[in-house]
């Protein structure tokens, strides 16, 4: 049985340098965990995954769930995101390290 | 011991881009105005005109002439065929898809058994995949039209120097060069299955 | 060592070339991600989690000062700063740019490196024995094989499309130290009669989710017909191997689904016929490399300065205890560099480090430097009265950690904070039990202890087969770890047991803690190892103490 739909954030890898990227209100893409967009609606969350799978400088999107957090900013739930948000635990040379 | 890539991409079934329809080779009578050949010295049209007669295991031998064309998948057994090489004038192996690396192994295997007729790899085949069909055994590799639109010419003329910096034959091992079926015959315990039906 | 000779040369560049047209369509929409994505692992480049990641191929552990600096330059140039060492003896850097690539896999060309086959479903670089050729045990040195596999391998035409990946381990020892069984193909050269030499090949080992200890597929193989018989097996593979299902797709799936006689049969069939297909060829490259690997000239001098020093100095005493091995020539020894300083990430080093490495291999070490499936580097021929120097120009460099072969010195994947295909972190677990073991101060007390960390079911930290191995999974979105006990990858090869119930990621230091004091209470005597410990008293109190409310595990 299908796992019922839960809010999500669409991401994926930039083609140039992988770096983790996130779908945001304007329908581009950022690096910005924070600046993600939050989506709600399955049928909205699906069409623009589809649409992404088509795009060609982004790689391997997919849905990532995600809640909102208490300044309303998606917030990762799985820590294989809350990493990729951040970067890796022994230095900081991803994310942590840029904003 | 594992240190594989991840693909836990694949697992969450991401759309795959939209891609053109896949051209099964053994459809290919049904597409043959879209087939292309490819060759060390490009893309050509198909030159064969006689018919393909599918390999499905069963006999085929009856129908097979001189000038017939065997269309095989890729899970087909060299020894089954052997016995007819004589008659069979081309070969067709198909590639259902670029990952599956079965056809090359076939083709290294249909030459040495002694098979010195056309041979040709069909389907999903990349340009970077030329120089591995070649080494295998291939003449050829025939693609649709969609294939070609999507991986010019250029692209496979660029593979085209399928003869340099071949290790394999720095090693001595001997691609083309097969060993007659008759001396097979003579070296191993276990010759050539024969025809189920006399020919 | 080998060297290229303008073959070499001008494959690898030519494949350079191949690679940047390949960079250039992806990047122009020619190739689909689907379509580049085979060809970029062919050439050893990964997307990971935060970028992507190249793996360089350093061909059975071996390297010189020359290819060591140009790593050092790499980090620097197109990456942060350092390097990872793999337990495949391979070399990772964690944030190329994809254009880049075609530049660092050209500057790796210039000293004989390469990228390629260090990833997709082909056979990938080659391993063999860390202490290859200098080893007081060794019958053979097993890197001209090797290196004639890594050059039959290379390209080949019909394997770089398998089921799924292939991996080929070659010892020259009667003890194991290259994990041969664990291998898909594993070869152990032995002794035939008279002082022929030939290899006995095991087929089907591997670890994962699914561990499996190969099975000897021919005793006795001789010399002269390895490549028609590794390429038989191989097409047998490619042919029978399964393709619907990626977990049921490596060889040891295909030899226990077929039965390795059956298996066997299906092989020795083909050989009969690949072995024709080899003109000799080959057996002549193989002597001309073997010139190649022919012993250093070797130094002939008083070793007064070590047994000086060793006198002298308890620090350096520590460091000779753990870091040393024997090697063939007693005037001689194995340093081992370990890369696994308490509280660092295991197998990482700096620029830095790398050049300081290099620098005391052309000085002091015959210009030769290895890297260990334990993520260590070693240094394979000092002779003895330059060990003084060389531990103290480690000390400054921060490499001088004594603790090769402790429970500090711990296998570790990159895990989740890297890896696509992780569970579960890997590296903090590591962290966090070497900076115990550094506040326990008896590390030397516990003595051999080999504790390994895997981040998935994949195994890249070969938690199977340490003494304690641990497991990292992912339990609904957070991390958990099982913890086995008992494995061992040498020659008297075993998997670990599993202790019971995983533990969430804070209560991992502490379990190993409890393990190590119970081991400490129970062994008969100070020379009885933890492994032989475990294998004389068994599971059941090493389980009371890791779950001491459970009663009813104890009582299971």
């Amino acid at each position: 049985m299908a796992r019922a739909f839960r809010p999500c954030v669409l991401t994926a890898n930039d083609l140039f340098d992988g770096a983790v990227v996130y779908l945001d209100p304007d329908g581009a893409w950022t690096r910005r965990p924070g600046a993600a967009r939050l989506l709600e609606d399955e049928a909205e969350a699906n069409r623009r995954l589809a649409a992404a799978a088509r795009e060609d400088a982004i790689v391997d999107p997919y849905l990532a769930e995600a809640v909102p957090a208490s300044d309303g900013r998606p917030k990762a739930v799985h820590v294989r995101e809350a990493l990729r948000a951040t970067g890796p635990s022994n230095y900081d040379h991803g994310k942590q390290a840029g904003s | 011991m594992g240190s594989g890539e991840a693909n836990p991409e694949a697992q969450r079934a991401a759309p795959a881009p939209a891609r053109p329809a896949q051209t099964r080779a053994s459809a290919g009578n049904a597409l043959e105005s879209a087939r292309i050949l490819v060759r060390d010295t490009g893309f050509e049209d198909d030159d064969w005109q006689g018919e393909f007669i599918r390999w499905t295991g069963a006999d085929p031998f009856p129908a097979l002439s001189s000038a017939a064309a065997l269309d095989l998948e890729n899970t087909a057994q060299a020894e089954d065929i052997a016995p007819a090489f004589g008659r069979i004038a081309l070969i067709r192996i198909a590639f259902p898809s670029h990952t599956d690396g079965r056809g090359f192994s076939l083709a290294r295997h249909l030459r040495l058994l002694g098979y010195r007729g056309r041979l040709r790899a069909a389907g999903r085949i990349l340009a970077d995949q030329y120089a591995m069909a070649r080494r295998s055994g291939f003449d050829e590799v025939e693609i649709d039209r969609a294939l070609a639109e999507q991986q010019p010419e250029e692209q496979w003329l660029f593979r085209a120097d399928w003869r340099s910096h071949d290790y394999q034959k720095r090693l001595g091992r001997r691609p083309r060069r097969a060993l007659s079926v008759a001396a097979h015959r003579r070296d191993t315990e276990a010759p050539p299955a024969a025809p189920r039906q006399a020919p | 060592m080998y060297r290229y000779d303008s073959f070499d040369r001008d494959f690898v560049r030519n494949r350079v070339a191949q690679f940047r047209q390949q960079v250039e369509r992806r990047i122009d929409g020619s190739l689909t991600e689907e379509e580049f994505k085979p060809l970029r692992l062919m050439n050893g480049l990964y997307l990971q989690l935060h970028a992507y990641m190249l793996r360089v191929a350093i061909p059975y552990g071996t390297l010189d000062s020359r290819q060591m600096r140009r790593l050092a330059h790499i980090a620097e140039r197109w990456d942060k700063g350092y390097g990872h060492f793999t337990t495949r003896q391979n070399v990772q850097f964690n944030w190329p740019r994809l254009k880049d690539v075609p530049d660092i896999l050209d500057a790796l060309a210039d000293v004989e490196m390469h990228a390629i086959q260090t990833s997709g479903n082909c056979v990938r670089n080659v391993t063999a024995d860390h202490f290859a050729g200098a080893a007081a045990d060794e019958i053979a040195d097993p890197r001209p094989t090797a290196e004639l596999l890594r050059q039959w391998s290379t390209d080949h035409p019909e394997f770089a499309f398998l089921p799924r990946k292939f991996k080929i381990a070659v010892s020259g020892s009667p003890v194991d130290r290259a994990v041969t069984r664990a291998h898909d193909i594993g070869i152990r050269i032995v002794r035939i009669a008279d002082g022929e030499l030939g290899y006995e090949v095991a087929v089907g080992g591997g670890l994962g989710r699914t561990p499996v200890i190969g099975s000897v597929i021919r005793k006795c193989l001789p010399e002269a017909d390895l490549l028609p018989y590794v390429e038989s097996v191989l097409q047998v593979y490619n042919a029978i191997g399964r393709r619907d299902n990626k977990f049921k797709a490596r060889i040891k799936f295909t030899v226990g689904e077929h039965g390795i006689e059956a298996f066997r049969d299906r092989v020795e069939e083909r050989f009969r016929l690949q072995r024709k297909a080899f003109g000799g060829a080959d057996r002549a490259l193989l002597e001309r490399i073997r010139a190649m690997f022919a012993a250093p000239a070797y130094v002939q001098a008083p070793t007064g300065g070590f047994d000086a020093a060793l006198a002298r100095d308890p620090v350096f005493r520590s460091f000779v205890d753990t870091n040393l091995h024997p090697h063939r020539n007693p005037d001689y020894a194995i340093v081992t560099v370990s890369l696994k300083a308490h509280g660092a990430t295991p197998g990482d080093a700096t620029a830095d480090q790398m050049r300081v490495i290099a620098d005391l291999a052309e000085r002091y070490g015959h210009d030769e430097i290895r890297i260990s499936h334990e993520q260590n580097c070693v240094l394979p021929h000092v002779h003895r009265r330059d060990v003084p120097a060389v531990h103290a120009a480690l000390r400054e460099a921060g490499l001088a950690t004594a603790n090769v072969g402790l429970a500090s010195d711990i296998i570790a994947c990159p895990g989740l904070d890297y890896c696509n295909l992780a569970t579960a972190r890997s590296i903090p677990i590591a962290q966090g039990i070497a900076r115990r073991m550094k506040e326990r101060g008896d590390e030397r007390e516990v003595g051999d202890l080999k504790i390994r960390i895997s981040g998935c079911v994949n195994a890249c930290g070969h938690h199977h087969v340490g003494h304690i191995g641990i497991l990292g999974l992912d339990r609904a979105g957070v991390e958990n770890y099982q913890i086995t006990l008992g494995g061992d990858g040498t020659d008297t090869a075993a998997l670990g047991e599993r202790t019971g119930p995983a533990f969430p990621a804070e209560d991992v230091v502490p379990a190993v803690d409890r393990l190590i004091d119970t081991y400490l209470e129970l062994r008969s005597d100070d020379d009885e190892a933890f492994l032989a410990t475990y294998r004389r008293v068994g599971m059941q109190p090493f389980k009371a103490a890791l779950y001491p409310d459970s009663a009813s595990t104890a009582g299971s």
